[in-house]
């Protein structure tokens, strides 16, 4: 039996937008993720997906709801905890890198390792050999301004590996590369989930990339409509 | 994250925007300065005044001068009835006060004059004084020949007590003593006749004008006071007199006790004129009220433009908080807890305040030390404002850091993330 990772039930999410209207985005999630799975969450914009991404990565909070990370239960978390388990449990990736300007490629995967508290030196070793598992060996010193997209991307990979958390938690990580490196960045993925055994949650618009998964989840005004596993992967089992 | 990983990422921060750091850093550097050299200038004064004052050997002296009565009728002129300090009694003051007062100092003046050399005339001020006049003040140190005698007193000799200065000028082989010296003051040529040679001092004041001026207006020399009398026809009175008193007597107890003498023995009749007297000591506590005054009114300027200075670097700390709202955005979200943040930025804020009060100082001790030289008159930097100014640029730079660094702190990371 391997171990759950997300473990997510009746997650409501509500914006007060100045009493009395209350605005609800999600009517109640239920999500379980388990180890070393590679899962797709889909939908429209407008669907809900990016505000359950903010709870799945512990940037927020679920107004209703449990969630447990890891064995961690988010709810009871403090702002304090809630950056320790985005540093320790998450590895974000974002659609648009969010490298830190002016910072060497090997500085901005070292990131979150700094505010783990890892030593220099042991940082630099673990980055130099995230840097080699995403092929940027050659690029270490570069600042972002200086890379390509797909670089970038493949930077911010390394980066979200930095504290080998329990989950990647990808946004549109292909959205803004062209189909060819958004193809090396997908390769890139199911790399680490085939041979580091990580666990992935993609969060996409594109169907067929959300195909390459494990399991699709489907959400549609804030409510998981569709969850479908797919051929390819029933095969392998 | 440790602080020298923040120290490391604010000077990164700052390299990226150098002229911006830099103008932030302005008004730090110049509230610094100003208060490094405004210190600076305080020692330099106080040292110039603590030496003159040490070199006149003035601590123990007290000014005795007549004043208006008050109310009194007068036409701004003291009348002929009108009683003066005198030779008679101011031999008398000093045994009526015998044990307190060491030594009682007429001084009178002749004027200026120039005094023929080989090739130049020298300018000099011709003054008159009492009996013992050099061994007796301290200030005055006798390097070659006599002091005046009671006789040069009596008889209104015509001799004279010149600088080495003036002696080298005037006759470089060194056999001044006893030569006659001609000194034409007013149109007068006057013959007077070497006795002494003291040495030559400057204070830091005259030095400073001597600088302004490029060489040395007038040397001092000394004659007998009752020569002056002499010479101008002026009668034995004065409107002033030095007194010394003894070591360890109470000066403003003495000073009382001599106007109430004076005022009781000999000029209860006068009809418009009174004495009165400054110690030194008082003179003294004055002169250091009013520097101290003044200190503490341009400290207080300077202050104003450090916060001003301040104010500045929390402005350019908002820009940057805002500018690099992304970042923080994606700091947080990497794990950067609400400390590490503010943190960052406080670092950042404190050092810009701190290079700018390290430039500050250097320039600060630098220019006050310009003007030491300019006055001849060094003094050492001063370490407690030193360590003052860093201290206080450090306080500037979490003070004015804390509201922006606090204000990155609490972004929300979804918000962050998502500014464009």
């Amino acid at each position: 039996m391997k171990k759950t990772i997300i473990d997510m039930h009746g997650i409501v999410k509500s914006f007060y937008i100045g009493t009395p209207n209350e605005l609800e985005i999600l009517h109640g999630i239920d999500i379980t993720v388990k180890e070393g799975e590679f899962v797709s969450i889909v939908g429209q914009s407008g669907s809900g997906k990016s505000t359950l991404m903010n709870i799945i990565g512990a940037l927020d909070r679920a107004t209703k709801g449990s969630y447990v990370l890891d064995g961690v239960p988010i709810g009871m978390c403090d702002d304090k905890r809630l950056s320790e388990i985005r540093n320790k449990k998450i590895g974000f990736v974002f659609q648009n890198f969010n490298l830190i300007s002016r910072t060497s490629a090997l500085k901005n995967v070292e990131l979150p390792m700094l505010y783990s508290g890892v030593s220099k030196a042991e940082r630099t070793k673990r980055a130099l050999e995230l840097l080699d598992i995403v092929e940027m060996s050659d690029r270490t010193t570069h600042m972002p301004n200086e890379l390509s997209g797909g670089q970038k991307q493949r930077i911010a990979i390394a980066r979200a590996m930095a504290n080998d958390p329990s989950i990647i938690l990808a946004d549109e990580p292909t959205g803004a590369l062209d189909s060819s490196t958004g193809r090396l960045v997908m390769d890139l993925f199911h790399k680490l989930h085939k041979e580091k055994g990580k666990t992935i949650v993609l969060i996409t618009h594109n169907p067929e990339l959300a195909a390459e998964t494990d399991r699709i989840l489907t959400m549609k005004d804030g409510r998981i409509v569709n969850e479908e596993v797919t051929a390819k992967e029933v095969d392998a089992e | 994250m440790n602080i020298g990983e923040n120290i490391a990422l604010a000077f990164a921060s700052l390299k990226a925007n150098k002229m911006r750091a830099f103008l932030t850093m302005l008004g730090i550097i110049i509230g610094i300065s100003s208060v490094i050299m405004i210190t600076t200038l305080g020692d330099i004064l106080k040292a110039s005044v603590n030496t003159t004052v040490a070199d006149m050997g003035t601590t123990n002296a007290l000014s005795m001068f007549l004043q208006w009565k008050e109310g009194a009728d007068t036409d701004g002129y003291i009348s002929e009835n009108d009683v003066f300090f005198t030779t008679e009694n101011v031999e008398e003051l000093k045994s009526y006060f015998s044990g307190r007062v060491r030594y009682t100092l007429i001084q009178n003046y002749l004027g200026t004059g120039t005094v023929k050399g080989k090739n130049k005339e020298y300018n000099v001020a011709v003054s008159g004084m009492s009996l013992d006049a050099v061994s007796s003040q301290s200030t005055l140190t006798l390097l070659e020949g006599r002091d005046f005698r009671e006789e040069d007193m009596k008889n209104s000799r015509n001799v004279i007590i010149i600088t080495d200065k003036l002696a080298d000028y005037l006759y470089p082989d060194g056999d001044a003593l006893g030569k006659t010296m001609e000194v034409k003051v007013n149109e007068e040529t006057y013959p007077f006749v070497i006795i002494g040679i003291i040495e030559y001092k400057v204070s830091a004041m005259s030095s400073a004008m001597i600088s302004a001026v490029g060489e040395d207006i007038q040397t001092q020399t000394l004659i007998p006071y009752t020569t002056v009398n002499k010479l101008t026809g002026a009668p034995d009175s004065y409107s002033n007199i030095i007194v010394y008193s003894e070591e360890g007597i109470d000066q403003t107890e003495l000073l009382d006790d001599i106007i109430k003498h004076y005022n009781t023995t000999y000029f209860r009749t006068n009809e418009s004129v009174e004495v009165t007297g400054l110690a030194a000591e008082q003179a003294i506590d004055m002169l250091n009220s009013i520097m101290g005054t003044v200190e503490l009114v341009i400290t207080i300027i300077a202050g104003i433009s450090l916060m001003v200075g301040g104010i500045g670097v929390m402005n350019i700390m908002l820009v940057s908080v805002t500018e690099r709202t992304r970042e923080i955005g994606v700091r947080k979200a990497l794990g950067a807890p609400n400390g590490a943040i503010r943190m960052q930025f406080i670092v950042e804020s404190v050092i810009i305040c701190l290079i700018g009060g390290i430039i500050g100082i250097i320039f600060g001790v630098v220019t006050g030390n310009i003007i030491g030289i300019i006055v001849d008159q060094l003094v050492p930097p001063s370490i407690s404002s030193i360590i003052i100014a860093v201290t206080f640029s450090m306080a500037i730079g979490v003070f004015f850091g804390y509201y922006p660094a606090n204000k990155a702190a609490k972004l929300d990371p979804i918000e962050a993330l998502r500014y464009e």
